[in-house]
């Protein structure tokens, strides 16, 4: 197993240099470059900007010079639109801030998601499951963005309980938070109420049923494992991507996080923190992929790591 | 200038800010009150911090480099120039307490005064003037805010380069090989203009005008102006060429005296000398990290030495920025607002609720209320608008049919009718626009435009300028596109199609499709619309892949010859290619004469021209809105949106308080000594 996980990792490294490369080369072709502005800089300006950032080498030394950077000295250059701040810096301020909010907002929707969706299976078609999943199908269909303002109204404008925006205490964290994971857990819902149905019909559950076990048992002890199975596979690329922030939650309650960066960035035209971002949430991604495989093979004895 | 940035948000924000607004709306319409949330400032929040929002991150907090609005603001209280804005936007003395002038507001010499200091103690000097200035325009400073500078003799040309002074004895070649005949040497020190090159050679001719203090080892001549280009007299070696400051029209003639040359009259100087642009920075720390590469971090708030009545205190990248006032400031004791914490939110529906509860006492200078917000605001007592020194305008590009017969976007700038637009679209108060130059604008064209108007003689207003869809049908006709009846309706013959491009965002796009509709009713002709994120279309109007395109523009000061500046043939501004040399004399006329009436009837001719030849389609002045609480004192929003902290001050017992003058009296200039 630890040569299995050793492996998934080390191939995260020629993923990352193929995602870089594309990377590299598609920022460059969009029209436009960092320094267009409204009040147009003079042309003798303009290439003075350019050689500064040697942006006007070569495409393929500006290619090797970021990948001598980068794997050298773990440096992705300046961020051409904050000039004060390298992008190395801007990752290591906003990062931990979505992570923050991630990992709660993951906690908070698998406490919601997971009961709700277990309770539906095993409640299948009755008030409880139809209530469960329709509470699930909003959530699913509710985009932040809606949410967002109607929880702010409530809690912040009318009930005076939560602040409206910002992010200085525990108390500014709770709706975001909430708004972050709502929708989550309501896809988790239904994805372990799917997981605990067709779980609940194989033939061990029957054979456990047989012997005369206790129903809290059976979904305890032998379903809950299985039923995980395609919360886990979700988890993968949904807890990375929490992680690394969430746009409209961030832009909205005026959270420093990096979950912004991923288009504004990329309207600015700053290449290197459109790269550095990428490049992060790239090798989380894989790496919670690998680590979920990991987990399969622990929940699931059927599965196999090889 | 409304920027593109996050368009794509835009769209799915929209939804929001109509929930939002939905809500709003609801609330306030149940209190009834005449202000907009609460009109009691939070318990927990002291009487001496003023909390603002700032919108977005500054770019550059050094002066010199500061060119978006966000770090403009906030270098704005950091560092002082030679003059400062008062309340209402005049120019008031701030380090400069007088200063003398040349009869043709051509040479000015500045007195600072001598109680200045920087935030480390250090007495503030002329010298950190003049080295700021020349720091400025120095190309490897890469600025991009220069252009501020421009008006200094030789600025233009030093900045982009094309003025060069040689290292050592140079030799001057024939031709461009290396081996080519050498057809004189100059001196060391020589001020060559490059008129071509590269970084191997350059072809140079010899610069005539230099400031009149500065010795010029080879002048033959007398120094004075020199028409155009000078003769080229040969080739050199670029890397015997340097870029020396010593040229620029700026000198320090003591620790206190400050001398500067103008290469044209320039009436709003003073006006430029408020600017961050020209504010001081210190040598001797700049310097350091120039040296080693590194020229953007010294104005971090470790590092960061500042002259300005306030500190940098604390700098949270995306989040807030926090000043104090800065222990030497010469009127620290005076200054009633001792911190300063400016948020960055960049959501109107988020600020909103922030001003709402009471969290800011001020939507801050970067703030302008998205359009749905505004009925349900405007009402209120604590909404606060102003007409303001800006233009919105459509741009045709002049090469492309049918947009290259001027009698076309004649007739398009005649179907348009402004004021139904800024009446029912735009809904802010804007002014109606039938020409570039905003009525308000200061240093004699208000007045100008009024006594014309008094004369009957008002060469923007009637049928030829406002709306009038007969004569554009009949221009139209003219041009080979006749508009005939039909049905209801018109129909335009033979026109080729025509594209509206805008930037991605809500307002441009209501806009855009008012415009359409009218051009429909009126013309018969059917525009297409089309938006682009922002920096693809400022690529495409670079590169000319347009017909219309919105755009504006905000007044660096404040004079014509900001929104006219763009018209000239050669300003990068100038995307339509509408080339005029007629405009063009015009204008460098107006800006050689010294005689200020005489000199605003040109700049009146000039734009007269730049009406006529209608590369651009004037739609409206711009409004600025803000909110602010009513318990901020001292805030005056002027037309410039120059509403410094320094003014201001908080007063909790505001109902029962009709005083509102600024916390500090505002410095008087005596008269102008003559220079």
């Amino acid at each position: 197993m630890a040569s299995f996980l050793l492996r998934r990792l080390l191939s995260i490294i020629p993923t990352l240099l193929v995602v870089a490369t594309l990377v590299f080369v598609l920022i460059r072709f969009v029209p436009g470059g960092p320094f267009d502005a409204e009040r147009q800089v003079p042309a003798e300006v303009m290439a003075q900007l350019e050689a500064k950032y040697h942006l006007d080498d070569p495409l393929h030394v500006q290619y090797f010079d970021f990948l001598k950077a980068l794997v050298t000295r773990g440096d992705l250059g300046p961020s051409f639109k904050y000039p004060n701040r390298t992008v190395n810096e801007i990752i290591a301020i906003s990062l931990p801030v979505s992570m923050q909010l991630g990992v709660l907002a993951t906690l908070l929707a698998l406490l919601i998601g997971v009961p709700l969706g277990i309770l539906g299976a095993i409640r299948q078609n009755t008030w409880v499951d139809t209530a469960a999943m329709s509470t699930a199908m909003i959530g699913v269909s509710i985009p932040r963005f809606v949410l967002a303002p109607v929880l702010v109204f409530f809690f912040a404008l009318n009930l005076y309980i939560l602040p409206v925006a910002r992010w200085e205490s525990w108390r500014h964290m709770v709706l975001p938070v909430i708004c972050s994971a709502l929708p989550m857990a309501a896809y988790i819902a239904r994805l372990s109420r799917g997981g605990m149905l067709e779980v609940i019909r194989s033939d061990f559950i029957r054979t456990a049923r047989a012997k005369g076990l206790s129903e809290r048992r059976i979904i305890v002890r032998h379903a809950l494992r299985g039923a995980m199975l395609p919360v886990l596979s979700y988890l993968g690329p949904g807890f990375s991507a929490t992680l690394v922030g969430n746009l409209v939650v961030e832009k909205y309650f005026n959270i420093p996080g990096m979950g912004r960066y991923f288009i504004e960035a990329a309207l600015n035209r700053d290449y290197n923190l459109v790269m550095g971002v990428t490049l992060v949430y790239g090798f989380l991604l894989m790496l919670f992929n690998a680590v979920v495989d990991v987990a399969y093979a622990f929940l699931d004895p059927r599965v196999e790591l090889r | 200038m409304t920027s593109g940035r996050l368009a794509a948000l835009r769209t799915t924000m929209a939804l929001s800010m109509a929930l939002g607004s939905a809500c709003l709306a609801a609330c306030s319409a149940d209190d009834g009150r005449p202000y907009y949330g609460t009109t009691e400032r939070p318990s927990g929040k002291d009487l001496h911090t003023l909390y603002v929002n700032n919108g977005s991150e500054p770019e550059y907090l050094d002066p010199g480099k500061a060119s978006d609005t966000a770090s403009g603001a906030l270098c704005d209280n950091l560092f002082e120039g030679l003059l400062q804005y008062a309340p209402d936007a005049t120019p008031v003395p701030a380090v400069a307490t007088r200063w003398d002038i040349s009869s043709d507001n051509r040479l000015y010499r500045f007195h600072l005064r001598e109680d200045a200091k920087w935030s480390d103690g250090v007495p503030v000097t002329a010298h950190d003037f003049a080295y700021a200035w020349k720091r400025v325009l120095l190309p490897k400073t890469t600025s991009r805010a220069a252009s501020s500078l421009f008006v200094l003799t030789n600025g233009e040309l030093f900045n982009l380069g094309k003025i060069k002074t040689a290292r050592t004895d140079v030799e001057v070649r024939e031709g461009a090989a290396p081996d080519s005949a050498v057809v004189r040497t100059l001196p060391k020190g020589t001020v060559l203009r490059v008129l071509e090159g590269d970084a191997k050679v350059s072809k140079v001719g010899l610069h005539e005008l230099l400031p009149t203090f500065r010795f010029d080892p080879t002048s033959e001549k007398p120094k004075g102006q020199q028409a155009g280009e000078p003769k080229p007299i040969g080739f050199v070696a670029t890397s015997a060429l340097e870029s020396d400051p010593a040229v620029l029209g700026v000198r320090a003639t003591g620790d206190h005296t400050l001398e500067v040359e103008l290469e044209n009259p320039t009436p709003y100087f003073l006006d430029l000398c408020c600017h961050t642009t020209l504010a001081p920075v210190r040598k001797d720390v700049v310097e350091p990290f120039e040296a080693r590469g590194e020229p953007d971090l010294w104005t971090r708030p470790e590092t960061i030495v500042v002259n300005g009545p306030y500190l940098l205190d604390e700098w949270k990248f995306r989040y807030e920025i926090t000043m104090k006032r800065n222990p030497h400031y010469y009127d620290r004791d005076r200054l009633k607002i001792h911190r300063i914490v400016w948020l960055q939110v960049e959501e109107y529906t988020s600020t909103l609720q922030l001003y709402r509860a009471g969290e800011l006492d001020w939507l801050g200078p970067n703030s302008t209320l998205p359009q749905e917000y505004i009925p349900m605001l405007s009402s209120k007592t604590d909404y606060e608008t102003v007409e303001f020194l800006g233009t919105y305008w459509y741009e045709f590009n002049v090469e492309v049919p049918p947009m290259n017969d001027v009698r076309v976007r004649k007739a398009l700038n005649l179907a348009v009718d402004k004021k139904q637009l800024v009446e029912k679209v735009t809904l802010a108060g804007q002014k109606p626009a039938t020409h570039f130059v905003p009525d308000i604008t200061g240093l004699g064209y208000a007045a100008a435009a009024k006594a014309d108007r008094e004369k009957g003689f008002d060469p923007f207003s009637g049928p030829d300028a406002e709306l009038n869809p007969e004569r554009a049908r009949q221009l139209l006709g003219e041009a080979g596109f006749p508009v005939v009846k039909d049905g209801d309706g018109w129909r335009c013959e033979g026109i080729p199609a025509i594209e509206i491009l805008y930037n991605t965002s809500e307002g441009h796009k209501k806009i855009a499709v008012a415009i359409q509709d009218m051009w429909k009713r009126h013309l018969g002709i059917s525009a297409s619309l089309r938006n682009e994120e922002w920096k693809v279309m400022l690529k495409n109007l670079r590169d000319g892949n347009f017909q219309v395109a919105r755009m504006g523009w905000f007044a660096d000061y404040n004079h014509p010859q900001t929104f006219l500046d763009n018209f000239l043939s050669f300003s990068p501004n100038n995307r339509t290619k509408w080339v005029d040399p007629e405009f063009d004399a015009l204008m460098r006329k107006a800006a050689a004469e010294s005689d200020p009436p005489t000199s605003m009837a040109l700049y009146r001719q000039a734009e007269r021209r730049a009406v006529d030849g209608m590369s651009r389609l004037p739609l409206y002045f711009y409004t600025k809105n803000t909110m602010v609480k009513p318990w901020v004192k001292g805030f005056h929003f002027n037309a410039r949106n120059q509403m410094l902290p320094r003014w201001m001050w908080l007063d909790r017992a505001w109902s029962g308080n009709a005083n509102d003058e600024p916390a500090i009296p505002v410095p008087v200039a005596p008269p102008p000594g003559k220079y």
